[in-house]
């Protein structure tokens, strides 16, 4: 017999906080965590807005912890954080007398410190057996030595846990991915609970390069930190950000026995590939309807009970259209598209990439629980073809039953997740 | 999960490339020969302690009549994944016309290729160069669409894009649970009503200095080679494969994790046992182990001793293989290519087991089998797989 499955913990790292309830609070009140940026010691980087973790307050906040203390790649510390912030949450001092637990996480580019590319340099230009001689000089929390699947086996290794531990590489819907698998192992009973979620830092000089060079994040500095503008007509590009996302979810049997909170139920999972091109989502969001439909179908939940999409919504020309075109696909009969709330977190988050679907189902998550839909900050004005109730500039009091998240990569890769409220 | 009849997960149209060539008649028939020697490494030093490894020739993705932009971001291993990817296709329908609306993709695959674009860029680095001066550098010298290049999960929108796949999907990473993740995650999308065929498939790294540096991190242990290759197998759910003579079907599965050394015994003993429960077998069902092709000590050993506890047996008496010596360690691509081989044998009723000089000795495999494929991560990610064939 299927298990229901109910969140229970919720960690977040990223620039708008160092735990889901500032996060959360910031959210509300329209807060954004994006600002004037550069790389130390780089002048003039075409990119120069982002949402940074604030390295200072996260040393003070997390000095306690003895495991962050150690040489580690920055979306791990970050993931690790997030981690003990959820277990903490869930009232948990021992993880693993839940019984089978695993951990599935979303990650996405390793993290390359060019310091270490300094190594390979000789007079005859750079040499592999150079760096191969220094690499104990490598530094040591940098991706050259550490692999994707690092944060799940840390995280497991230090709650001592048994069971699956995965790590999903499906780009900017990683962590959406992530969460959908362990919510799925749960519901047919493979464990009685699972740490999900995502990790990510994009803010190094190798990765932002390749992402600027694709044109992906704004280079504007028409807005100042108002840059990060979903379904507005003068979006120009994401806003890279950095941080973290982790949810216990745990069944419906373990989370009733020991007396859990339980924060929303997570009801159903879908997930597709555009089949479009690499560098471009399907100008009509077939991908996108895909996966929400078939999110919807896996919780046996029609469209006109949804209310509220938390949107992928990531300020690019491309996506916000697409992403518009698809919600008003899926929610075709009776255009019930008119009825919904659309809210994109990016505005104020920026993009965490492959982590972006944990926070921002957390968020959704809060929304069904408390009633509260946060706002898309910075939707002055709106594009004609963008035309849904995006909840712009203030948030919004309002009962949610049933709401959707949407994570898409690169690539066509998509992910939707069903968040139900639990009714005790 | 899988011992209803109506969950019966059947595998289908195997699709291999590896240092052996095309096909896994080819590996098969290579393994019987005897081992394959590895080849040099291009530009290797005495420095590396991997100087040869088990390559694969470059092959022509032409005939796949790829998107211009999209053959602008295959890397090395995003180009192996979908010559794997037609390999297996390529078997479905001869005229071509495979109906991707329904298909799923579940890859494993390894971190990404390293050296784009830090090492092409610093390649034209003045001969004095400042850290300051690197921004401007790889501003100017990284290939305008790196971005793409640099997420190991591009491999799967160009198989996507090249099929026309629209079914769901999802991707693991970078060690050898990865592949066998695919498979067990594939083969639940199938059970669960999500697809009507799921092509699932697992690709190695590209084998670079940069690999090299990261293994011997993480104690890499000694004799085997690093391997490349790239290994699919289609998954359906349905009554023609019940029909077929020589059905394969997945019997059972399980996943641990154990970091330490005793925990990583007891997670893979542990994954065995419940394996087999799954499949409602005792352990001497079992008739062929494809072990996975461990690289650390601390994995060479769990997984030994895990066979010795499962089975009460010495390793040297059980039905055991690993197909490393034909075509080196191809990280998720290994169980993946170790499950295509149990998928070969159960068809032909043949196993194969070491035999002298390092060839590969056939015996005879009749009846109801069972097959137990092994994946030991890195990290101490276990995975249990166990396949059943008849052959009559």
């Amino acid at each position: 017999m299927s298990q229901r499955v109910f969140v229970t913990g919720m960690g977040v790292i990223c620039g708008l906080g160092l735990d889901w309830k500032t996060v959360w609070s910031g959210l509300l009140s329209g807060r954004s965590a994006v600002k004037k940026w550069q790389f130390p010691g780089v002048q003039n980087f075409p990119v120069q807005y982002a949402a940074p973790v604030d390295d200072c307050s996260f040393a003070n906040r997390f000095s306690g912890l003895p495991f962050l203390q150690k040489p580690m790649e920055r979306r791990i510390r970050f993931g690790m954080a997030a981690a003990a912030e959820a277990i903490a949450d869930a009232g948990l001092d021992d993880i693993s007398s839940l019984g089978r637990v695993g951990v599935a996480v979303g990650s996405g580019v390793p993290d390359r410190d060019p310091d270490d590319f300094m190594l390979a340099l000789t007079e005859q230009g750079p040499s592999w057996d150079a760096l191969f001689s220094k690499r104990d000089q490598l530094n040591p929390g940098s991706g050259l030595t550490w692999t994707n699947d690092a944060l799940g086996a840390s995280i497991a290794e230090q709650y001592q846990l048994r069971g699956p531990v995965i790590n999903l590489s499906t780009a900017c819907a990683g962590a959406a991915h992530a969460i959908g698998l362990g919510f799925r192992m749960i519901r047919r009973g493979e464990v009685n609970a699972m740490v999900v979620g995502g990790a990510d830092s994009v803010l190094n000089l190798p990765t932002m390069v390749g992402l600027h060079l694709l044109g992906a994040p704004s280079t504007s500095d028409q807005f100042g930190d108002r840059l990060c503008r979903p379904f507005d007509r003068d979006r120009s590009g994401f806003v890279a950000a950095e941080g973290a996302g982790i949810l216990l979810l745990e069944s419906e049997k373990s989370a009733h026995a020991r007396n859990a909170t339980i924060y929303a139920e997570v009801a159903g999972f879908g997930s597709s590939m555009d089949a479009y091109k690499i560098t471009a989502p399907h100008p009509n969001g077939n991908g996108a309807v895909l996966a929400m439909q078939r999110a919807l179908k896996d919780a046996g939940v029609l469209p006109d009970a949804v209310s509220c999409i938390n949107a992928h919504g990531t300020s690019t020309p491309l996506n916000d259209l697409s992403e518009t075109l698809a919600i008003k696909t899926v929610f075709a009969e009776n255009r019930h598209y008119q009825h919904l709330r659309v809210t994109a977190n990016k505005s104020m988050l920026g993009h965490l990439i492959a982590a972006a679907g944990a926070p921002e189902c957390i968020a959704t998550v809060l929304s069904v629980r408390e009633g509260m839909i946060p706002p898309t900050i910075n939707l002055e004005n709106n594009d004609p073809a963008c035309d849904l109730d995006y909840v712009p500039n203030l948030a919004r009091r309002e009962s949610v039953a049933v709401a959707l998240s949407n994570s898409f990569g690169f690539g066509g890769l998509n992910a939707s997740l069903v968040v139900r409220r639990y009714e005790s | 999960m899988l011992n209803q009849p109506s969950h019966s997960v059947y595998l289908d149209f195997p699709g291999i490339y590896s240092s052996a060539g095309v096909g896994i008649d080819r590996l098969w028939q290579a393994i019987c020969a005897g081992p394959l020697s590895p080849k040099p490494l291009h530009g290797a030093s005495e420095a590396w302690p991997q100087r040869e490894a088990y390559l694969v020739d470059r092959f022509d993705l032409s005939a796949l009549r790829l998107d211009r932009k999209m053959l602008r971001t295959v890397t090395g291993q995003s180009s192996l994944a979908l010559y794997g990817a037609h390999l297996s296709l390529a078997q479905t329908d001869p005229s071509s016309r495979f109906d991707g609306s329904r298909c799923g993709l579940y890859l494993g695959l390894p971190t990404i290729d390293e050296e784009i674009p830090s090492w092409s860029a610093l390649e034209k680095a003045p001969t004095r160069l400042c850290p300051t001066d690197l921004s401007d550098l790889f501003l100017r010298e990284t290939p305008p669409l790196s971005g793409l290049t640099l997420l190991n999960s591009s491999a799967c929108a160009h198989i996507s894009s090249t099929f026309g796949l629209t079914g769901t999907m999802a991707a693991f990473s970078p060690f050898s649970d990865a592949g066998l993740q695919a498979v067990i995650e594939g083969a639940l999308s199938l059970i669960e009503g999500e697809n009507e065929n799921v092509l699932v498939g697992a690709v190695s790294p590209t084998v670079s200095p940069v690999r090299i540096l990261q293994y011997d991190h993480l104690l890499w242990q000694g004799p085997q080679r690093m391997g490349e290759g790239a290994a699919y197998v289609m998954l359906r759910k349905g009554q023609d494969e019940e029909k077929s003579a020589r059905p394969v079907r997945i019997a059972g599965f399980w996943r641990t994790f154990g970091m330490t050394e005793t925990a990583r015994v007891e997670a893979l003993s542990s994954a065995i046992e419940q394996a087999l429960a799954m499949a409602k077998i005792p352990p001497s069902a079992i008739d062929w182990i494809l072990a996975d092709s461990t690289w650390t000590q601390i994995n060479h050993k769990a997984q030994m001793r895990a066979m010795e506890i499962c089975f009460e047996n010495n390793q040297s008496c059980l039905p055991l293989y690993s197909a490393e010596s034909v075509t080196g360690v191809m990280g998720p691509a290994q169980p993946m290519t170790h499950l295509l081989l149990a998928l070969q044998g159960m068809r032909t009723g043949r196993k194969l087991l070491y035999g002298p000089h390092g060839a590969g000795l056939e015996e005879e495999m009749t009846g109801t089998q069972y097959v137990l494929v092994t994946a030991c991560g890195a990290h101490g990610q276990f995975i249990a797989v166990i396949l059943q064939g008849r052959y009559q």
